[in-house]
């Protein structure tokens, strides 16, 4: 049953994420984003999706079976969707004048029209190398992070007690003082233990076994928006990148906070997420200029992560970014200038 | 304010005592700003916005009033989530190779080699060099006792509604194992950090009666009120308190003897059972 959890948890992000951004971008910008946007904005629209039910078992008390059940249905609906509007998107596009040149853009971003490399060959074998063993240390159950986490209890108080936040998940017994509202919102444990009802699995199957990889495969996806962006067209600097990072995370498991700790030891944390899924595909997002789908990041932070009123790392991100940006435009602009005026 | 600057302060120290990513991210940052005349505008961007943030974190200041924003919550090293430390690195190692390889040529391998094996090994001493940091062996080992030991138990009581008192090898994982068993107290008790996911707080006496069961695990045991003014809570005290709060399972460790065990039973008012490694005492009937 992991397995195929494994399994809907990578292929309705990306319909998610598909339909989302089909509606955000319209046809045409649309064929420019990868599997990999999909996935996360997929994920954002599922931890959205489990909010609203989340919401729903805490203010309006509503059992969390039902609230599980009406999860399921509004999943399978949004799927359904989906592919409704990627089908007709598709139709839509094919043979159209804008086929062309929305498949010279693809060519042009990723560099898939060319033939691959004996280089490029070994180059991602190394990558795929590195993610491997990551993938092994999962699975091997490598190193799990507690401290300072109870996801499992508190998904295993959701499911045993059939409400949210009703017993306080350390002990089984009422709440003597109640815990602060802005973290009584956020969603991922309801999530996962949706998951966990909808698939008969237990938490600690769910939130170590199943989330850990869910992450890993998303962040590594971000990561792979991010080298496109950074090196448009060369497989080759991609490859090195994305291996580069791969290493960064083995190296960067010293410490509770850094990336590479969070992928192995933490996967299923929101602000683990929120690190290695959401901000690098924000970057990678900011670096093409699409602030639409920056809202997406935001509104998935603010529903796993504690933030100020919801102002978390995302929504301070990309205003910075975007004024970043400007800047460097014009450093560069007045740079050419100079250039100019030298030349003359 | 001034707390929150000397936590940015000694946060930064601390950040940069363990490991030595953010020393590598500083290096790549001056190695990227060499080489800016030749990125494009997004790359540019990208340099400015992590310098800009990078600076941010750093300055006592600005990263007390990032503190602020990111709730007090988090520590100090979250604000670090705003800079894209492992992109900017492999950023500047990717541009490095591709130097080296002469955009990355087999026939180039004399250069590139072995400044890759050298980077590589640089980027791997930044870290843990496989140092256990999370969840090792023993930790695995312990849950599975203790969801021995839980089983076991669950199939003793079987009503149900079992709320436990057992040594803190037993309670760190009894609520994961199986969340029907209600606990005495629970894992916020030894760490605190978990306090801020609740207002609940455990009075003084909780934390008597913890350091009562895990004495036990070593065979000392206080049972007699014979040390009155000292402040040591006892046995007996222990066992009424847990009585009172609706306790029905007592897990002693064997180390606290049958003595101590049968003792505690007369109290506890129930029946006493042995397990591997403990003993077990009911009182189902309350």
């Amino acid at each position: 049953m992991r397995i195929v959890l494994l399994a809907v948890m990578f292929v309705l992000p990306v319909l998610y994420g598909r339909g989302i951004l089909g509606i955000f971008y319209g046809r045409r910008q649309q064929e420019t984003f990868t599997v990999a946007d999909c996935l996360a904005a997929g994920l954002a629209v599922m931890v959205g999706l489990a909010e609203v039910f989340h919401l729903c078992a805490v203010f309006l008390k509503v059992p969390f079976s039902r609230c599980t059940m009406w999860f399921g249905e509004a999943g399978l609906l949004l799927a359904g969707l989906s592919l409704a509007v990627c089908i007709c998107r598709q139709r839509a596009l094919a043979g159209g004048a804008a086929s062309g040149q929305v498949k010279r853009m693809q060519v042009k971003l990723t560099g898939s029209g060319y033939p691959w490399g004996k280089a490029e060959k070994i180059l991602a074998g190394i990558f795929g190398l590195l993610v491997l063993s990551q993938v092994i240390f999962l699975l091997a159950g490598g190193g799990l992070y507690r401290q300072g986490d109870m996801t499992v209890e508190t998904v295993g108080s959701f499911l045993y007690a059939d409400q949210v936040y009703q017993v306080n998940p350390l002990t089984g017994n009422a709440y003597q003082g109640g815990i602060p509202v802005r973290l009584k919102i956020l969603c991922l444990p309801s999530l996962y233990g949706m998951l966990c009802r909808l698939f008969s699995l237990d938490p600690g199957t769910v939130v170590w076994w199943v989330m850990p990889l869910v992450t890993l495969a998303c962040s590594y996806g971000a990561f792979y928006n991010v080298g496109r962006c950074l090196f448009p067209g060369d497989r080759k600097k991609l490859f090195v990148f994305l291996s580069a990072v791969a290493l960064l995370m083995w190296a960067g498991d010293y410490r509770f906070g850094m990336d590479g700790f969070g992928l192995l030891h933490s996967g299923w944390q929101g602000v683990v997420i929120r690190n290695l899924v959401l901000l690098p595909w924000l970057v990678s997002l900011c670096m093409r200029r699409k602030w639409m789908a920056v809202l997406l990041c935001v509104a998935a932070e603010a529903c796993m992560v504690w933030t100020l009123y919801g102002m978390g790392v995302c929504a301070l991100a990309a205003p910075v970014y975007g004024l970043c940006i400007r800047v460097g435009d014009k450093g560069q602009k007045a740079a050419g200038a100079r250039k100019g005026g030298d030349g003359l | 304010m001034t707390e929150y600057v000397r936590n940015a302060w000694y946060g930064w120290l601390d950040y940069t005592d363990q490991g030595k990513l953010a020393a590598l991210l500083l290096a790549a940052l001056l190695f990227l700003w060499l080489g800016a005349k030749a990125a494009g505008h997004r790359q540019r961007g990208l340099l400015v916005y992590s310098t800009v943030m990078t600076a941010c974190c750093i300055c006592p200041v600005t990263a007390a009033a990032l503190m602020w924003y990111q709730t007090k919550f988090y520590d100090y090293h979250w604000v670090w989530s705003l800079v894209p430390v492992t992109v900017v690195i492999a950023w500047g190692l990717t541009l490095v190779l591709a130097e080296q390889w002469k955009d990355f040529r087999l026939a180039a391998w004399r250069g590139g080699l072995p400044v890759t094996l050298l980077l590589a090994a640089i980027l791997l001493l930044c870290g843990s060099m496989g140092r256990q940091v999370a969840e090792g062996k023993k930790e695995r080992q312990d849950r599975r006792q203790a969801a021995a030991v839980l089983e076991q138990v669950s199939g003793l009581v079987p009503e149900g509604g079992i709320c436990l008192w057992a040594p803190r090898k037993v309670m760190e994982y009894a609520r994961e194992v199986d969340p029907a068993i209600r606990l005495f107290y629970g894992r916020n008790l030894w760490e605190a950090s978990l306090n801020a996911y609740a207002y609940d707080r455990y009075p003084q006496e909780m934390e008597d009666i913890y350091v009562w069961m895990e004495w036990a695990v070593w065979g000392v045991v206080e049972m007699e009120d014979s040390r009155q003014g000292t402040g040591q809570i006892t046995g007996e005290e222990c066992t009424l308190a847990a009585r009172g709060a609706g306790v029905n399972c007592i897990l002693l460790p064997e180390a606290a003897t049958g003595e101590v065990a049968d003792r505690l039973s007369e109290l506890f008012g129930g029946t006493v059972m042995q397990l591997e490694g403990y003993y077990l005492l009911t009182n189902t009937a309350e």
